[in-house]
């Protein structure tokens, strides 16, 4: 049997690798949810079929090579900062001890809990000329201080790189964890030096899981409007958004979508591709683990400032300024008014959120029984799986894509039930649209989550349950919902908190009176409503904190269980 | 006596075009009997136990029928679901719940069983496999030969009328394999339950069964003791399939037959062309300078050795002969079977798949 | 085993769940005291007037945000199924836009015709105009001499080099104001002084507050923003360094704007709605905090209304009322033209 050993999934998105492969009757129960998340893609895909040469000229001649430059800047500047900052920080805490090393290993993933257009709006109140960071410089250095302007490309980068981050550090740090002391004492046997043993054993091993960290930065980093329209960054994504509702140009902005849905469609291929070529490093059992390095004196001092200071300006900062804008609006706020608006909103967010996990989670459960191994089977048919691979893709689409795609796909359905239903149900602004591409975005969040607690009970488990004379129920409630219990919690906490942050699908697919935190926040923002923000954005931002300590926490565990199993 | 377990005419093919994984199996348990189903891996040995536990369903047929003590599962109108077989299980991955306890997993088959019989049978068949001492372990805090004890009490604890044990012992290393085979035999012998074995190590089929059933291609192709099977197999696959062997293409004439080895006598008379099966233990080896062979290498056992010993024409034999005879390489040897050999019909032997 | 039952239960509950969390704020009967606005104004003004309307009539305000175009999307996408009784903006062209396509109805109130003057209203009744504000210049006073200010066009010269702060095309402050240029001058006109503007390399800032916090702190002198962005900065500070110059006296006026609502074609409340449009053109015109105009500083246009305090100091001045009906049919020129000088 062979079996490729991935990059840790942490819950989040397993990207496994793919072919065509032969397709037949029992894949086209999994075909049904994937054909069903695909179904709005496709929708725009084939936009490409019936080009609009006049729209297209028009781009091209106004926004389009600017939109393009900055998409490819964007991501050039994003994918190296973060792969930079990810591997060096998860280096550092694998690597080396010193006071605080342990600490910080769960520290440095917290950033990943404030969203880019909490955390875009927050550094440029606090980092941009007229606050309070250049305000005090040129108190120190006189009113003639020259910086670079924050409002653009680089500032869009800095802040988007401080937040997605994490995303390639957790990679990394299992990665780094799994390498066994074997490895690297036989570099050293050969003669390399502590640095060459990074670059020349450690990080290529490494590779295929910081490709996927990387590719998980991107697919964030495409979906974002919102932090470059504060950075006055014209990129596809946002260009998508000004097509479609300020200039009401509604095919040019499926037009623009479709090409950046074919950008990331090339950021996951080119995951794939990575990961493929890597596969042979991917050696066998884990051996001794690395025993860290200790460091003492100013390198020690050094190894924990530097982390911390990139904390503080991502993470420490954010909060304090929140909390206290937050607590002033409270303050300032008439008496009602402000718990009711706060109520209905935190209602409805729960509410969507909510849903959205439940029905994630119960479609993922439904394909991750669809795909599992049946029978005499070893491992499923590849088509099946080929399926499940493809109706994950919806993670990589930006929330705009997403969403226009939902649109152009109920807008004739919902021509359709405007019939039937003599006019009372609207599909296109309604619960059910939003559900709809939720389940689009985040289906991948919630099956690699299930699917990997499923594998956790294996098909002779099963016979042993049924031959002891256990039928159906007491199967699941005996041994399935046991053994699944903590991969289902994780994937609706994660899918959870992913909608609570989410905002461009909420944003465009919501209905009437649907206003959520997330909305409410980026409204509020735009405006440069900051303390009025505050009270949203600081609700958001403490709700995804256990989610993401939670995530380490997985991975923790995953790379235990598995070398647990390997022995 | 009705036997503990009766299956006539079983087939099963997955996909209607797809070749058959069992076909017109027949078999039969008698109660306390160990049975050893042995084939190489592809056989269809592990799909005819999933056709007995109801995880597969036979083709319909109204000659087929499953039968487990007086219960009929499958038949005619009959298919009874896999929880209601009471038939025990035991995996070579040992399939215990990760999530409970050695006690909760040999108590789970005892379900709707009065709480403190239920707690008595387990620590019984507990001490039965010796582990009364590890009941509140976990599975993962046991080694590989305790996890697959577990797996035997927890098969055993409900007292089915069949136990099937689908290569259980080929996850453990040889040493701890041959202590636990002989521990799960005297185990299985004294609860009396009748046993259907799946293996395809022959070493292990031989020293544990009461009876023997080979499968090739998806049919059962020889039943017997092992002895029975042993001496006299049905085909060359069998015969390799048990053991080491020569074949020799010879001319028979009745009840003797002319091949490199000269004039043999045949247990069986035959005529025309056919192979001779000859056990490498049944080879006569003498130093003789003037021998048609001689020795190629030898691998040199203490008890006994193995040579490989070249007939003139290139034609290889092997011989197994007492340790004691120094036959060094390149030395002249004649060969001559001890007894009258087994023919089989015809030269070519296309029917002996590589054994696995 | 069966599991479909098994699968089916989370999904019917997930369904379940986000239905009854979704049903609740549907569009109610029209019996119901309530009134669904979609609202383009901010969150914090809005919220007191409305609790006002509220505590006087007994009606629920529900509101719905976003922004000026996107509510106009989704007003178009809704067609005749909308919830929304009441399309509250901040931009007169987006009403007209929305009147022509027959997304709103004509209504006849006397109390409205009496309350609004008539250029501030549809001839048809389709729209009606509840506070004035003006996009005009502004300019830190410790730098800038008033008598350097003029006009809108006049920001193209090129002492203005790396000194302007303003707002990105992709609020409809800008595409109006490009709106009104091209009514006063014709495209060839409004085009050269776009490029002039962009040749002086402006900030561009998508937040009205934030430049006139930027000219504070010193990263530019002059900008563009609506009068009571100023008005609500002197309330908290009365030193603020920024003031206001009125553009364009010896011409036309400074560019107006109006905040106003229209009754959709199949408002479900349509009578709730006409009487929270006739309050807030009466009642709701208080100086005070509680009033549309005042909370905001802005102007009202209820003629027998005083504006607010603070809005005193900014004296009197003349506005290009002449070139507010064309707002609406020069916004898609006004886009394409802001698009091709590459403004952000």
């Amino acid at each position: 049997m062979e079996r490729v050993s991935a990059p840790p999934r942490l819950g989040r998105v397993a990207i496994g690798s793919w072919r065509w492969p032969a397709f037949d009757a029992g894949s086209l129960a999994a075909a049904l949810p994937a054909f069903l998340v695909l179904l709005p893609l496709i929708g725009l895909a084939l936009a490409w079929l019936r080009l609009d040469g006049e729209i297209w000229s028009h781009l091209w001649s106004t926004l389009l090579p600017e939109m393009l430059l900055n998409t490819a800047l964007l991501m050039f500047g994003v994918g190296a900062t973060t792969l930079a900052l990810g591997t060096a920080l998860a280096w550092l805490v694998t690597t080396y001890a010193f006071p605080g090393s342990r600490s910080l290993e769960w520290l440095l993933v917290l950033p990943i809990a404030i969203p880019g257009y909490i955390l875009g709006y927050v550094s440029m109140s606090l980092f941009d000329y007229a606050g309070p960071f250049q305000t005090q410089l040129r108190a120190w250095f006189g009113p003639d201080l020259e910086l670079p302007e924050f409002r653009s490309l680089p500032g869009a980068i800095f802040v988007l790189s401080l937040t997605l981050y994490p995303y390639v550090y957790l990679l990394a740090r299992a990665a780094f964890r799994e390498q066994s002391a074997a490895q690297r004492d036989a570099a050293r046997a050969a003669g390399l030096s502590g640095r060459a043993i990074f670059w020349r054993v450690a990080l290529p091993l490494a590779r295929p899981s910081l490709a996927a960290g990387v590719a998980l930065a991107l697919m964030e980093t495409l979906t974002d409007f919102a932090v470059v329209r504060y950075f006055n960054t014209v990129t596809l994504s946002e260009g998508v958004v000004r097509l479609w509702i300020i200039q009401m140009d509604r095919d040019a902005a499926i037009q623009l979508a479709s090409l950046l849905m074919l950008i990331a469609l090339g950021v996951v291929l080119a995951e794939r591709r990575l990961r493929r070529r890597a596969r042979f490093y991917q050696l066998g059992n884990q051996s001794r683990p690395i025993a860290p390095v200790r460091l003492r004196g100013w390198r020690a001092i050094a190894a924990l400032a530097g982390p911390l200071l990139l904390l503080l300006v991502a993470f420490g900062l954010p909060l304090v300024q929140l909390t206290q804008w937050a607590i002033a609006e409270v303050k300032h706020a008439e008496p009602g008014t402000l718990d009711a608006v706060f109520g209905q909103y935190l209602f409805n967010t729960l509410a969507l959120s909510l849903g959205a996990a439940l029905l994630v989670v119960a479609v993922a459960l439904a394909m991750a029984y669809v795909v599992r191994p049946h029978g005499t089977q070893v491992e499923a048919k590849a088509g099946t799986r080929f399926l499940a691979r493809l109706a994950t893709l919806g993670y990589a689409m930006p929330g705009a894509v997403v969403a226009l795609g939902v649109l152009l796909l109920l807008a004739p359905l919902n021509e359709a039930v405007l019939g039937w239903t003599g006019g009372a149900v609207l599909l296109s602004a309604s619960v059910f649209g939003l559900m709809y591409a939720y389940l689009v975005r985040f289906l991948a969040i919630g099956f690699s989550s299930v699917e990997a607690s499923l594998e956790k009970v294996t098909p002779n488990m099963e016979m042993a349950a049924r031959s002891l004379g256990a039928g159906a129920p007491r199967l699941l409630a005996h041994v399935h919902l046991p053994l699944m219990r903590t991969g289902i919690l994780a994937a609706l906490l994660l899918v959870f908190v992913d909608t609570l942050k989410e905002l461009p699908v909420t944003m465009f697919l919501r209905p009437f009176g649907m206003e959520t935190l997330s909305v409410w926040t980026y409204m509020l923002a735009s405006e440069s409503a900051w303390q009025a923000a505050a009270v949203p954005a600081l609700t958001i931002v403490l709700a995804s904190v256990g989610p993401a300590l939670l995530l380490i926490r997985l991975s923790r565990a995953s790379a235990q269980t598995d070398w647990e199993t390997r022995l | 006596m009705t036997p503990a377990l009766r299956v006539r005419n079983v087939s099963k093919r997955f996909g209607s075009e797809g070749a058959y994984a069992v076909y017109q199996a027949s078999l039969d348990v008698e109660p306390g009997q160990i049975v050893v189903l042995l084939g190489p891996s592809g056989c269809g040995k592990t799909t005819l136990l999933r056709l007995i536990n109801g995880l597969e369903t036979p083709e319909r047929d109204p000659d087929a029928h499953i039968v487990i003590g007086d219960r009929t599962v499958f038949g005619p109108g009959v298919n009874t679901p896999p929880e209601k077989r009471r038939v025990g299980m035991v995996f070579q991955d040992y399939a215990l719940f990760p999530h409970m306890t050695v006690a909760a997993n040999v108590a789970f088959g005892l379900h709707g069983m009065d709480k403190s019989e239920a707690l008595a049978r387990t620590m019984a068949t507990l001490d039965q496999v010796q582990l009364g001492d590890l009941a509140q372990r976990y599975p993962h805090e046991l080694s590989g030969g305790q996890q697959q004890r577990v797996a035997l009490a927890r098969a055993l604890a409900p007292q089915p009328q069949l136990l099937l044990l689908d290569e259980p012992f080929s996850n453990l290393d040889h040493a701890l394999r041959v202590t636990l085979r002989e521990e799960m035999r005297s185990v299985l012998k004294r609860s009396g339950v009748a046993a259907l074995f799946v293996t395809h190590d022959r070493e292990e089929a031989l020293s544990l069964a009461d009876a023997l059933a080979v499968m090739q291609h998806g049919r059962i192709v020889q039943t017997g003791t092992p002895r029975e099977l042993y001496a006299h197999p049905a085909s060359p696959f069998v015969a390799r399939f048990l053991g080491e062997a020569n074949f020799l293409p010879a001319h028979a004439y009745g009840d003797y037959a002319e091949c490199m080895l000269g004039h043999v006598a045949l247990e069986a008379p035959a005529q025309g062309r056919v192979q001779l099966l000859v056990r490498p233990e049944a080879l006569d080896v003498c130093a003789d300078p003037d021998g048609r062979a001689y020795v190629e290498h030898v691998l040199y056992f203490g008890h006994d050795q193995l040579l490989s010993l070249c007939l003139d024409g290139n034609e290889r034999l092997l011989a197994r002969t007492d340790g004691a005879s120094a036959l060094p390489a390149g030395a002249r040897v004649s060969v001559r079977p001890r007894g009258p050999v087994k023919a089989f019909d015809g030269w070519q032997s296309d029917a002996v798949p590589e054994a696995s | 085993m069966n599991r479909r039952k098994f699968l089916l239960t989370p999904i019917a509950s997930a369904l379940a769940i986000a239905s009854f969390g979704l049903a609740q704020p549907a569009p109610a009967t029209a019996q119901a005291k309530i009134v669904n606005v979609y609202s383009a104004r901010h969150y914090g003004a809005l919220e007191k007037v409305f609790a006002e309307f509220t505590r006087e009539t007994g009606i629920q305000v529900r509101l719905s945000n976003a922004s000026t175009q996107a509510l106009l999307e989704r007003l178009r996408a809704e067609g005749p199924q909308t919830p929304a009784d009441v399309f509250f903006v901040i931009d007169i062209g987006t009403l007209q836009i929305a009147a022509e396509e027959g997304l709103l109805q004509p209504i006849q109130s006397d109390v409205l015709n009496t309350a609004i003057p008539a250029e501030l209203r549809d001839p048809q009744g389709r729209w009606y105009a509840l506070s004035l504000r003006y996009r005009t210049i502004v300019y830190n006073s410790n730098k800038v001499k008033p008598e350097e200010l003029s006009t809108y066009e006049a920001l193209a010269d090129r002492k203005w080099r790396g000194r302007l702060c303003m707002r990105p095309a992709t609020h409809i402050y800008t595409v109006s104001l490009v709106a009104s240029m091209i009514a006063n001058n014709g495209e060839q006109q409004t085009e050269r002084v776009l490029r002039g503007w962009m040749a002086n390399r402006p900030t561009f800032i998508d937040s009205d507050t934030r430049i006139l916090e930027t000219i504070a702190a010193g990263q530019c002198d002059v900008g563009i923003t609506n009068h009571y962005y100023v008005g609500n900065k002197l309330k908290s500070d009365p030193n603020f360094p920024v003031k206001v110059f009125w553009a364009n006296q010896k011409d036309r006026g400074v560019q107006v704007n109006i905040s106003g609502a229209g009754v959709t074609a199949n408002a479900p409340n349509r009578e709730n709605a006409i009487k929270l449009l006739e309050w807030l053109a009466t009642r709701g015109q208080d100086p005070g905090a509680a009033g549309l105009p005042g909370g905001n500083s802005e102007y009202p246009v209820n003629p027998s209304a005083q504006p607010a305090e603070v809005l005193k100091q900014f004296g009197s001045f003349k506005a290009d009322m002449a070139s507010l009906p064309k707002y609406g049919p020069l916004q898609p020129q006004a886009i394409k033209l802001l698009e091709r000088v590459g403004y952000k």
